[in-house]
């Protein structure tokens, strides 16, 4: 009977540190990915911020092509909605999925800004366009190493919550597959793809 | 006042005093259950009419011991090893969202920056800061392993409702647990009182379990043995159940008795390193106030409420349990003319906004009068700072070569004193070296990507074929966009006052922890080959080298923290022999000097003396010698560790012209040593304001 008992004991204590260990450790590791979102995220809008001065200045000198100028502050203000929503829960594939599109609209009417502004040669010179275009690029630089270490530690999280002995616990409780995100079109001065490190 | 050692060795006091009371539970709760068991048994026996089993039952008391032991022990262990990732990993455990240095919200840009100013005036790298968005209480705490790998959180109400003094007092409390050795002993807390409430809910939950299982059970079958099984399984539960509950109350009954004597020692601290009671006290007096308390949500926080800056948990059971002293006697210890009367503190809009996960990110909203008093209080200490100015700001403008720099002159006598303690004036000074740093710098180094390119540009040596040579070896393993991005800041850390060069770095070590550990072995693999590029080793190079190892090693898992292995001169006496040879070569070109400064360091210390230690050649103690010196000397005893620290002060600071690269030498060295020593003031203003002389604060409370 004792015998029994403390079979049954060790094997509740056992069971009950084998599920709280690997819960902990999904726990951990979907936190760690869902803040480093956060790091991209302060990026993204400070380059939301700079997009409205730029179509500023950049309507002095092409006051032509305001579709062009539009599509961009159109794409913009859908990038935020989308990045507000993937902000709020970084684990909602949906919401990742949404930023992508979003974003890639954005990076593409961004594009076509940048290849229009070569017909002008006086907004090429502009200081303040200049300025702002570095100020982009060196943001764009930001966001994607943000975007790798957030890529890094979502990958992290969904090999833990996909292999053995952490899957059972992740489909217990419902620890869902974590979205990479990739940017379309991200880089707007179309520097080679490499990835860093 | 004691200084950094005497509060190492009350903290192993306290540490050794919890294993003995954890001793004395688990000795309690085994005995309880043997009891149980035994009662159990019996009442059975006595039923089937045969009675065996007598109470001393020695066989049966070892088995319930080793249940016990292997229970409690084994989950204390666990628990112990699930706390491995150090201060972010419990600080995420409680619901902590990480703040991004480059955050635009300002309550967490303030706090980020008294988090910055505390870390560069004691000398220890600076933490990442998080916020505890679902909580409303006014609360705060530090967690850690080491030094290098802390992290401080604050709750949204903290955020929300003090002031930059009262928060700075707070976050003063939280360095002085950082700074005492308090992280270790509650991280051990934790894991023990873990330990003693797993044994309670695993009892409830057989509790729980036969009941509802027993019942469908008879249902089905009257099977007498299975039913008799049941019964016993309930017994035991129940058992366990009362002993867990025991196991509870003994945990918090530790808690208590370990922690609360601390938390007074960590009052008194704050108020010296700022000088100012007014903040804390002012803090304390808001949570006395304030309907929330100190309360803490989250369900993790029973077992860590020892950890934060007010008792976390709402104790019926009063002071008894009370893991910190009563808010009302913490202020007049800091005032004691404290009438014992809080005024009432409304619960601030947006408190609770932080529960809605759609806002998570999101900057809240704010009423505009409190964020305008916020600000003003900000500016008005950024004023007083300024002004404050019998030191007015050293000539920044001018680029003086590092090595012309001199420091002022401090007693290397003094030199334990100064470890692990702040004054005002070092805070002051620290304020001025980050004023020092351009804002670009200043904002580029709170993204990674920036981070990283600074750290790059930092480590460019001046002369210009050294130069090309780092640039080769840097644009062969690293992406082009972060080679341009280095080229960048390569003028702004020209013009860079050297004093500021190491305090920038510091300021790095919370944006390169957000790199991933696939990014931080690129990184490091970079540093290496800018240091290695040129083939020689500069003495700055080594500094940054080591600084960033101390402030990004451990948070990655890249290095363990030190285990004790050497408890005397003896084992150790070759790496001591390199490390204080090479602090006294570093400091002049002339061998003769550097002889005298190796026999006066090592003189100095009575039982260095004895050991017949005898100085190195240069060859000897090179960079790599010195990297693996240190890496031993960690391992040696805080006793011997700070005969080594005092042996390296004597020969550096005895022959009164110290550089600013020896004494950034010494500092990085005390740091790797686990003896955070903050920065040394300027050679100007020694004559008015020798550190280790500023005027005690003047309240300061007991103890």
């Amino acid at each position: 009977m004792v015998t029994a008992l403390v079979v049954l004991l060790g094997s509740f204590i056992v069971i009950g540190l084998f599920v709280a260990s690997n819960y902990n450790a999904l726990v951990t590791l979907k936190n760690r990915f869902q803040n480093a979102f956060s790091q991209i995220d302060v990026q993204l809008k400070r380059r939301y911020d700079l997009i409205p001065n730029l179509v500023e200045t950049a309507k002095g000198y092409m006051a032509h092509e305001s579709e062009t100028l539009e599509r961009v502050i159109a794409a913009r203000s859908g990038a935020m909605t989308a990045a507000e929503r993937a902000a709020a829960n970084p684990s909602d594939a949906g919401a990742m999925q949404g930023l992508m599109s979003a974003e890639g609209m954005l990076g593409a009417a961004l594009g076509r800004l940048n290849v229009v502004a070569e017909q002008y040669p006086d907004l090429k010179a502009d200081s303040t366009m200049n300025r702002l275009m570095e100020e982009l690029t060196s943001t764009e630089n930001k966001i994607s190493f943000a975007r790798q270490a957030f890529n890094d530690s979502a990958t992290q999280y969904n090999i833990k919550a996909e292999s053995f002995p952490a899957n059972i616990i992740a489909g217990m409780f419902n620890f869902s597959r974590a979205t990479l995100l990739e940017f379309e079109g991200e880089d707007i001065q179309n520097a080679p793809k490499v990835s860093f490190g | 006042m004691k200084n950094f050692f005497e509060h190492q060795d009350d903290a192993k006091r306290a540490s050794k005093r919890l294993v003995r009371l954890f001793a004395a539970a688990v000795a309690g709760i085994t005995l309880i259950l043997y009891a149980g068991g035994v009662l159990l048994l019996r009442s059975t026996e006595s039923a089937q009419g045969k009675l065996v089993i007598t109470w001393w039952n020695p066989e049966m008391l070892a088995c319930v011991a080793i249940i016990v032991v292997a229970g409690v022990g084994g989950s204390a262990l666990v628990r112990l090893w699930g706390l491995r990732g150090g201060g972010g990993a419990i600080a995420e455990s409680l619901g902590g969202r990480i703040v991004e240095p480059a955050t635009r919200d300002e309550r967490e840009r303030t706090l980020v920056n008294i988090v910055e100013e505390m870390a560069i005036a004691s000398g220890v790298p600076v933490p990442s800061v998080y916020v505890l968005d679902n909580e409303p209480g006014i609360n705060a705490f530090a967690a850690g392993y080491e030094v290098s790998d802390a992290a401080i959180a604050v709750t949204r109400g903290a955020l929300l409702t003090l002031t930059r003094d009262e928060m700075q007092g707070v976050i003063a409390h939280e360095y002085s647990h950082i700074l005492h050795g308090d992280m270790r002993l509650n991280i051990r807390l934790i894991a023990v009182i873990y330990g003693l409430s797993l044994l309670g809910s695993t009892g409830l939950f057989l509790l729980r379990g036969t009941f509802y299982g027993g019942g469908s059970n008879r249902r089905r079958s009257n099977n007498q043995g299975g039913g008799g099984f049941i019964v016993h399984l309930a017994a035991l539960g129940f058992t366990m159940a009362a002993a867990g509950y025991i196991g509870v109350l003994a945990g918090r009954l530790i808690q208590s008795a370990v922690s609360r004597e601390r938390e007074f020692l960590a009052d008194a601290s704050a108020v010296q390193f700022t000088r100012n009671p007014d903040g804390l006290a002012g803090a304390l007096r808001k949570i006395g106030g304030y309907e929330p308390g100190t309360w803490i949500r989250s369900s993790g926080a029973d077992e860590m409420s020892h950890m934060f800056f007010g008792d976390g948990h709402k104790s019926s059971w009063g002071n008894l349990f009370a893991t910190h002293p009563p808010i009302a006697e913490r202020v007049r210890r800091l005032d004691p003319s404290f009438d014992g009367v809080f005024h009432r503190l409304e619960v601030p809009d947006g408190v609770e906004a932080g529960v809605l996960p759609h806002l998570r990110g999101v900057s809240f909203a704010r009423s505009p009068v409190a964020n305008t008093h916020f600000d003003a209080e900000s500016a008005a200490v950024g004023a007083s700072a300024l002004v404050s100015g019998s030191r007015p700001p050293a000539p920044l403008a001018a680029n003086p070569r590092a090595h012309q720099q001199r420091i002022s002159a401090v007693d290397p006598a003094r030199i334990a004193d100064r470890v692990g303690t702040l004054t005002p004036a070092e805070l002051d000074y620290s304020r001025e070296l980050l004023a020092a740093i351009p804002d670009a710098l200043r904002e580029g180094v709170r993204a990674p990507f920036e981070a990283v390119a600074i750290t790059y540009a930092l480590l460019l040596d001046e002369d210009p074929d050294a130069r090309h040579a780092q640039l080769a070896a840097l644009k062969q393993i690293s992406h082009p966009r972060l080679v341009s991005a280095t080229l960048r800041w390569v003028d702004d850390i020209e013009a860079l006052d050297p004093r500021s060069r190491l305090p920038l770095l510091e300021l790095a070590a919370p944006a390169l922890r957000r790199l991933s550990s696939e990014q931080y072995d690129a990184f490091r693999a970079d540093v290496g080959a800018l240091i290695q590029a040129d083939d020689k080793i500069t003495l700055f190079e080594f500094v940054v080298h080591r600084s960033l190892m101390n402030a990004l090693d451990l948070s990655f898992g890249r290095s363990a923290p030190p285990q004790q292995k050497f408890m005397a001169v003896k084992p150790v006496k070759g790496e001591i022999a390199v490390l204080v040879s090479a602090v006294a070569i570093a400091g002049t070109s002339n061998p003769i000097q550097a002889m005298s400064a190796f026999r006066t360091g090592i003189d100095a210390v009575p039982l260095l003396g004895r050991a017949r230690i005898d100085m190195l050649a240069a060859q000897h103690c090179g960079i790599e010698a010195l990297g693996e010196a240190i890496n031993t000397l960690r391992e040696s005893s805080l006793g011997v560790r700070r005969m080594v620290l005092e042996a390296c002060a004597y020969a550096v600071l005895s022959d009164r012209d110290v550089t600013l690269e020896e004494a950034d030498l010494l500092r990085v060295v005390a740091e790797s040593l686990g003896m955070p020593l903050p920065p040394f003031l300027p050679k100007a203003e020694a004559a008015t304001d020798a550190p280790g002389e500023t005027p005690d604060a003047p309240s300061r409370p007991g103890g």
